[in-house]
């Protein structure tokens, strides 16, 4: 069948794969970063990449003008868009000291990779900038714990209840007046969404403010879960019983045990399928960009995250923070220079928020005249100060996180009931 | 005759059904990568778009080194397949031709060395590769998934070389030329099929692994396209289904088009392979 | 003890050979070739050693320091302080969460194998008969098939993900209210059916293999051996039971257990299209691996199901080892 002399093939083909490889391995060699490059990491709507026009368009221009004349110049790295994944993969690295020099960490989850990055204070002195600028509620993450700054918190957000004018005279401020109100929508074909899924936004949109509104904690002071007996076992029976209820009802659909994201709820919000969702304040911006009229602003209200006595409201607050990893200081000054002029100084801060709808972390920008708020800004603003939290920094806080995130999906999905979902969610902690 | 024609009928419809089957999800893909955001959000939605959005397509492009993706993939999946052969090869001859002692042992974990999930070793491993400056770099994982994928190259490649004839080499060798000679020039040649399947079957392993250089790259420039890819999916309050189709579509494609275009070759080689050379 | 000492290795290499014999091999040839082999000055060591050593390297160091951190309390933050103890295995099999992993992982494992051998063999089946009838468009399908075995695992997960949508956005949804459904199926967001669903997406991508080695197999089937069968007035049904299948069972088997790991190990597609939700409905033991090291932290925890992980897999092939030796004793 072959009539080629026997040693063609092995003798030839394998040379050519061989030398193949051996090119191809060359390859990556070249492209690694020269000495004189500070690796910049971000998630990717943060960075170059982002699918946004506006927002790649501010930071080419930015990073344009900030590197040219220096003789450093700065490499930018994207993480994966699955950020819980991008966060435990930045651990690994910062663990190993090899994560990039400057890294966009996720405020919630800093806490475990205080003790590898540098302190800011010099930074920051040069830049002018004090810890005393920052929302109070947000200074623990940046200092982690300690007395030094070692994060920049550059972006904040809180949840809140969005809900269509035309269908909601008067938000609910109970989750009773929520149900009763939302049953005869829901029969009629507009739903309540709220994040029911998998992940860490859904948790802190759908169940932290509700165990907190109840003047319950995640964790008792020895940093072991508080909610396993007495009355944080039941705030947080309660917080799950009001999931429970809502997807019984069918006021809220169950295929929300599968909304991962906050953002999952924006393509039924886009299709007009939604009366009322719970959500976080980054969303009005891009909501508003989506719908067909761009008019989220006028057609949608905002109201504080319902509570179960009606009073004492509390949500979470979230957001991003740059953090140094390098040991080479010239390096550090460098990149935390550019993350600082981009994202933090008060025209870098009033830009990016106002290019992707963020709650600026420093009071003094919601004053300048270059934030330009959106219509709910004031609103949000509101909420940040008097009724939001943050996530805690212990140790345990991720699998009690995870564990509850399975709770809250097995609700959702009419899996478990209530107690079920918690106790299982008790013995996987155990 | 008519009986005849009436079960070819069936037959067609059979094979229609199953190309329906396995083209739909693809075809699919293919459509929603050409719709505007609100199609995809659309309550009927349609296979066709009358405005085709190429302009998906160009934003995936600009904002994403898709192309450095897929380049990146190749060359990870030739190198990777290349040394696997060059590793297993030797070590299927010897399980084949000799008698030794630990055989037993050796193929044992050969075998047990396939069950190993990637996903189970990767942070020992990466700790490991720390050490040995072997993160971040297509050596290191280069070598990763020559471990992944020759344990079963080894085996398969072996069972072939069992059914050449032990005779032929050595005939080779009472004419004088040396053991590995006769590897070479008689075993090698004999095995062409095998060796071709055997790479192909390594070469869609070593293509479609995600955990392994999602967790051992960290320059995005190096990234595999099956890591590339999935930082399309949606990202803070943007509705980017549209773009993670025309991502997959873009990704997907170039191994198509190439099954396509050598898909006789591909069948030929995995049947020639199976069968006694 | 003597005799042992011979016999060993032979059975050893007819082991390996059954595994992934390609049909039609005739295993007795290779005998009669080794019994005329001249005794060997050369060491094999030599030509098994470089593999040896990058196996060891990374696939067998890890391992001990998996089985080594699955009795530890150890984070992926490397930094932070471990102490020794059997608490994640204790803490793994306290409760039902374990439990029903492994039965999620069971169904999953159990419907993907059951449905793409079953796929694969009739797709093989299906294009090997119109090939032989002379029918066109076979290449078309084995050209549509094989494309689905080359999208890798994630990318798989997104696709389905984007045609399960639980609203007539939805093409499946769509397409069922099309014809009189609701068009609001939970594919994703319902437990069963998220594991429906999971299984329909593995099966989807995994029948390709299945069809390509048993297509293989078919074509080893001498046709002489139909043609006896036609003349001896066996309808095709009869052929099938009869010839066809008989002789692709070292296939067959090799498939079998092939498909078996695999399963057992997938969890990259299931994390892109369920994320193991809702719930656990969807998690399986190499997704809770996962879950506990990337999304946890929980190094000793993780470690612990991966080494019930690979202790799961081992058994699975020692039963598969014990099957194919009996076999060939009764032969």
């Amino acid at each position: 069948m072959n009539g080629r002399p026997a040693t063609a093939f092995s003798r030839r083909s394998l040379l050519q794969l061989a030398g193949l490889g051996a090119a191809a391995l060359a390859l990556p060699g070249c492209s690694s970063a020269s000495p004189s490059a500070v690796t910049w990491q971000a998630i990717p709507s943060y960075s170059l990449q982002s699918s946004d026009p506006k927002r790649a368009g501010y930071l080419k221009d930015q990073l344009g003008k900030f590197q040219s004349g220096r003789s450093l110049s700065i490499t930018s790295e994207v993480t994966s868009a699955d950020t819980a994944a991008a966060m435990s993969k930045l651990l690994l690295q910062a663990s190993q000291r090899r994560a990039p020099d400057i890294s966009q960490v996720d405020g919630y989850v800093f806490g475990r990779m205080a003790s590898y990055a540098q302190p800011l204070t010099r930074q920051m002195a040069t830049a002018k900038l004090h810890l005393d600028d920052w929302i109070p509620s947000l200074r623990p993450i940046m200092t982690a714990g300690g007395n030094e700054v070692k994060a920049l918190q550059f972006t904040s957000d809180v949840r809140v209840l969005y809900y269509r004018k035309d269908l909601v005279a008067k938000p609910p401020a109970t989750w009773d007046e929520l149900i009763a109100l939302g049953k005869p929508l829901a029969d009629r074909g507009f739903v309540t969404l709220f994040p029911g899924g998998r992940s860490e936004g859904a948790v802190t949109t759908a169940l932290w403010p509700q165990l907190w509104n109840q003047g319950a904690e995640l964790f008792d002071s020895a940093g072991q879960p508080a909610f396993a007996s007495g009355s944080g076992y039941d705030a947080m029976r309660a917080s799950l019983e009001v999931v429970q209820k809502l997807v019984r009802t069918g006021v809220s659909p169950s295929r929300v045990a599968n909304f991962g994201a906050e953002d999952k709820a924006n393509s039924d919000v886009v299709a007009g399928r939604v009366a009322m969702f719970l959500g976080g304040s980054w969303q009005a911006a891009a909501l508003n960009n989506t719908l067909p009229k761009k008019d989220f602003f006028t057609t949608w209200g905002v109201a504080p995250i319902p509570s179960i006595s009606g009073e004492k409201h509390v949500t979470s607050a979230g957001g991003w923070v740059w953090a140094g990893f390098t040991d080479d200081q010239t390096h550090l000054d460098f990149g935390v220079e550019w993350v600082i002029k981009a994202f933090v100084s008060d025209e870098g801060m009033a830009a990016w928020c106002t290019a992707g709808g963020y709650l600026p972390p420093r009071q003094a920008i919601y004053d300048r005249p270059d934030f330009k708020q959106n219509p709910f800004t004031p609103i949000f603003r509101d909420h940040l100060t008097r009724y939001a939290r943050t996530r805690p920094g212990d140790r345990k806080y991720l699998e009690v996180s995870n564990s509850m995130q399975i709770a809250l999906s097995a609700v959702a999905s009419g899996a478990t009931g209530a107690d079920e979902a918690l106790d299982q969610a008790l013995n996987r902690l155990a | 005759m008519r009986a005849n024609r009436r079960t070819n009928v069936y037959y067609y419809a059979g094979l229609a059904v199953l190309t329906v089957i396995f083209a739909f999800p693809l075809v699919w893909v293919l459509s929603l990568s050409l719709k505007t955001a609100a199609e995809t959000l659309a309550a009927k939605p349609s296979l066709l778009t009358l405005h085709p959005q190429w302009s998906n397509y160009s934003h995936v492009l600009d904002a994403t080194p898709i192309g450095r993706y897929l380049l990146n993939s190749l060359v990870l999946v030739l190198v990777s397949v290349v040394l696997a052969l060059a590793l297993g090869l030797p070590t299927a001859y010897a399980l084949s031709r000799f008698v030794f002692r630990g055989q037993r042992t050796f193929s044992r974990g050969l075998l047990a060395a396939q069950l190993i999930s990637p996903l189970i070793i990767i942070v020992p491993l990466y700790r490991l590769f720390v050490v040995l400056h072997l993160v971040n770099n297509y050596f290191g994982l280069i070598l990763v998934y020559v471990a992944i994928i020759t344990p079963f190259l080894t085996w398969f490649l072996k069972s072939y070389i069992d059914t050449i004839p032990v005779v032929l080499d050595e005939a080779g060798m009472v004419d004088g030329c040396s053991r590995f000679t006769a590897f070479r020039t008689i075993v090698l040649p004999a095995a062409r099929p095998g060796i071709v399947s055997a790479a192909i079957l390594g070469g869609v392993t070593a293509w479609s692994q995600f955990a392994v250089p999602y967790i051992f790259l960290d320059d995005q420039k190096l990234f595999p396209v099956s890591v590339g890819v999935v930082n399309l999916q949606a990202t803070a309050g943007e509705i980017t289904t549209q773009y993670v189709a025309a991502g997959s579509v873009l990704a997907v494609a170039p191994v198509i088009v190439i099954f396509v275009v050598l898909q006789r070759q591909i069948v030929g080689a995995l049947t020639s392979g199976a069968v006694k050379g | 003890m003597t005799t042992d000492k011979t016999v060993t290795p032979q059975r050893t290499a007819d082991d390996l050979q059954a595994l992934i014999t390609p049909p039609g091999t005739p295993g007795s040839g290779r005998s009669a070739d080794r019994q005329q082999r001249r005794p060997l000055r050369e060491s094999p060591w030599l030509w098994v050693v470089p593999l040896a050593a990058v196996l060891l390297l990374v696939l067998a160091y890890p391992l001990v320091e998996i089985i080594r951190l699955s009795f530890t309390d150890s984070s992926l933050v490397s930094g932070e302080a471990y102490t020794y103890g059997t608490g994640a295995f204790r803490s793994i099999a306290k409760g039902d969460d374990f439990r029903h992993t492994l039965s999620i992982t069971f169904l999953f494992v159990l419907f993907s194998t059951v449905f793409q051998l079953l796929f694969g063999l009739g797709a093989a089946l299906l294009i090997n008969a119109a090939e032989r009838r002379g029918l066109r468009g076979t290449v078309l399908t084995r050209t549509v098939v094989l494309a689905a075995w080359a999208v890798p695992g994630v990318i798989i997960g997104v696709i389905w993900s984007l045609m399960y949508q639980e609203n007539t956005s939805g093409i499946i949804n769509y397409s069922l209210s099309l014809v009189g459904f609701s068009g609001n199926v939970p594919f994703l967001s319902d437990p069963t059916w998220a594991l429906v669903s999971v299984v329909v997406a593995n099966v989807w991508r995994g029948t390709a293999l299945t069809m390509i080695l048993c297509y293989a197999g078919l074509k080893t089937i001498p046709e002489e051996v139909y043609e006896a069968s036609r003349i001896d007035g066996a309808s095709s049904v009869q052929t099938l039971f009869r010839i066809t299948i008989p002789s692709m069972r070292p296939i067959l088997l090799t498939n079998l257990i092939l498909v078996i790991v695999e399963t057992f190990n997938t969890f990259d597609m299931v994390l892109s299209l369920t994320g193991g939700g809702p719930g656990t409905a969807t998690e399986v033991l190499a997704l809770g691996v996962y879950d506990q090291i990337f999304r946890q932290l929980d190094v000793g925890r993780g470690a612990a199901m991966a080494v019930v992980l690979v202790v799961i897999n081992l058994v699975m092939i020692g039963v598969y080892l014990k099957m194919i030796s009996r076999a060939e004793k009764r032969a």
